[in-house]
């Protein structure tokens, strides 16, 4: 099994790694990102599979060397992020720690863990995808099938059936395995987001007590509290989860800048390509990325994407031109970039529409809105009882704490919170206007869908914890550290910072 | 006096959050070790080992490609159909009543080729 496991890894991640490194450098948070940009590329595949015909290898053979191009011309003409040089001892512990706190809960994979998610919905769509064309639209179209959901985004059943190719037949255990260890890259992202808000910081003690918070919220998000067995069992929820979460850390918490806005991104894409609530809760993080990031839209647009990274930082200090000359303009700016950056979660949701091809809880009940509301609200309680603490953390961290955290450069904590809200809205419509009779409905499920809401949460005492810990000298007592250049929003070191990033 | 606050602050939430994780990552090692142990493997090896023996028994019993209605098992919980239908496929296509050439039904104990206690009963239409 290990071999095989091994090889669907390999197959996933080594036709991602020059893009993702074209995008965002060597760093680590780079390793966990190859296997997501792989999931990607097959979820598009299967996509295609589904809209042309053809089988999943090719497109992904097709889409993988379009993608190597692209990345290869950008990284030719040296346009890419600067790269860390790993010379200083802080990106190797930052990589040893979170690949330990993410790979030690997968040990439970060694164990035959399937749950019924896993054999009726995800392997099963994963064995439809693996049969080609014919195989994938009719076993989506059957009407004994639906059962499984059929609408459900591909990203999770693709990554499946590529591992089957690798092994050469269907092996439900090792699509279950690639589940796992998608969810795993998925926290480890948000992992080295956590470690990325100390990065500027000179103590060791902050930048330690970062990576034990970083790797304690990575042993949290696969345990009891918030997966447990749907983790190791073969269901979707903590992959969007984590990946919608790592979106929001990257772009919407961290410091603005091209590399961020390129990890948020992708992080965002893996999310809405992995289940309905995953793409609901995407679309509003990219428009959220694209009001906060519209300055650096602007520039990727302005000076395309092969030549931003350097141009930003180079033209500091200049006076620059007001990217965007009307409110009219600025809104249809913000639109179309959630519009681009959602394509292909939308593809799917347009292709679904097409084939007439639905999910079984899409409908009319015969239960009141009462008789709906009331349970979900209270099963929304049940399982968010950390909700309290991480409000009062975050009103009081608002009031007092606020400077140190404008001072990290970090995003409005309401960010983060707007898309907790977002997300639970959405998925509280879900139950009361399902059609699925909501006792049964919400006892088979309520564990999954709050994994989102949990996991936000948690990474935001994380934050802000991080921030309580960073003692970040006032402007009154020193020169600013770096400044955002209005163009791109990237936040460029002044001199004083650039002398302290050389030393460490 | 303005500093004094907000360190203080600072240690309240250092203190909360490192409490909250701490007991959560406490609760999370203990499930996952426990979904690691040798007891959660053998109740999960021995469902994982009797599905594979069905759909071994449902390949052996069908025709590949064959139109196959799963019949509501008598005894069991809707599971079983949707498990009927995943172990079924990709080897045949279940379908409906009309449209079917077979039909299968999952039965708990007695059936021929029985998987740990659970069989399947196959029948040409």
């Amino acid at each position: 099994m290990t071999v095989h496991v091994v090889v669907a890894v390999v197959l996933l991640a080594v036709p991602a790694v020059v893009p993702t490194v074209a995008c965002v450098g060597v760093r680590p948070v780079t390793l966990f990102l190859v296997p997501l940009a792989g999931s990607v590329l097959v979820a598009v595949a299967a996509e295609l599979e589904l809209a042309v015909g053809g089988s999943l290898l090719m497109w992904f053979v097709i889409l993988a060397v379009v993608a190597n191009l692209m990345a290869a011309r950008r990284l030719r003409r040296g346009a890419g992020p600067p790269r860390d040089s790993f010379s200083s001892p802080w990106p190797w512990i930052t990589l040893l720690v979170v690949v330990a706190a993410v790979v030690w809960p997968l040990h439970a994979l060694r164990n035959p863990i399937v749950l019924t998610d896993g054999y009726a919905i995800w392997t099963l769509h994963s064995i439809f995808i693996y049969g080609g064309h014919d195989t994938f639209l009719s076993g989506l179209k059957n009407p004994v099938t639906t059962f499984s959901n059929p609408g459900y985004p591909p990203l999770v059943p693709a990554s499946g059936a590529l591992a089957f190719i690798g092994e050469g037949r269907v092996d439900i255990r090792l699509a279950v395995i690639v589940t796992g260890v998608l969810e795993a890259c998925g926290l480890g992202v948000v992992a080295c987001g956590i470690a990325e808000v100390a990065r500027r910081q000179v103590s060791a003690v902050t930048r330690g007590a970062s990576l034990v918070v970083a790797a304690a919220l990575c042993l949290v998000g696969f345990g009891s509290g918030i997966a447990g067995l749907s983790a190791v069992g073969g269901s979707a929820d903590l992959t969007w989860a984590a990946a919608g979460v790592a979106a929001v850390v990257y772009g919407l918490v961290l410091p603005r800048s091209p590399r961020h806005l390129a990890i948020a991104w992708l992080c965002a894409t893996v999310a809405s390509l992995t289940k309905n609530e995953g793409f609901v809760t995407a679309l509003f993080i990219f428009l959220l990325i694209a009001v906060r990031h519209r300055s650096t839209l602007v520039g990727l647009v302005r000076s395309g994407p092969f030549g931003s990274g350097r141009r930003a930082a180079a033209v500091v200090g200049e006076p620059e031109p007001d990217p965007t000359p009307s409110k009219v303009v600025r809104l249809l700016f913000v639109i179309g970039s959630t519009v681009v950056m959602a394509a292909p979660g939308l593809a799917w949701v347009l292709l679904m529409r097409l084939e007439g091809i639905g999910s079984d809880f899409v409908g009319h009940s015969t239960e009141t809105f009462a008789q709906r509301a009331h349970p979900t609200l209270a099963a929304f309680a049940d399982h968010l009882h950390i909700l309290p603490v991480a409000a009062a953390v975050a009103v009081v961290g608002s009031l007092v704490l606020r400077g140190t955290r404008t001072r990290l450069g970090l995003g409005h904590p309401g960010w983060l919170w707007l898309v907790i809200a977002w997300s639970l809205v959405a998925i509280a419509a879900t139950y009361v206007f399902g059609a699925l009779e909501i006792k049964w409905w919400l006892a088979t499920s309520i564990v999954r869908t709050m994994i989102f809401a949990q996991l936000a949460l948690y990474t935001d005492l994380a934050v802000w914890c991080v921030v309580a810990l960073t003692r970040t000298p006032r402007p009154e007592e020193t020169t600013p550290r770096y400044r955002h250049s209005a163009r791109t929003g990237a936040p460029v070191p002044t001199e004083p910072d650039r002398q302290l990033s050389a030393r460490h | 006096m303005r500093r004094v606050g907000e360190g203080v602050v600072r240690v309240v939430i250092v203190v909360t959050v490192a409490v909250v994780l701490v007991a959560a990552a406490h609760s999370a090692v203990r499930t996952t070790s426990a979904l690691a142990g040798p007891v959660a493997g053998r109740s999960w090896s021995v469902l994982y080992e009797q599905q594979a023996c069905l759909r071994a028994a449902l390949r052996r019993s069908l025709p590949r490609g064959a139109e196959v209605y799963l019949k509501t098992p008598t005894v069991g919980l809707e599971d079983d159909l949707i498990f009927g239908a995943v172990l079924l496929t990709p080897w045949a296509h279940p379908t409906t009543a009309a449209a079917a050439h077979w039909t299968v039904s999952i039965r708990i104990g007695g059936a021929a080729g029985s998987c740990q206690g659970v069989g399947v009963r196959v029948r040409k239409v």
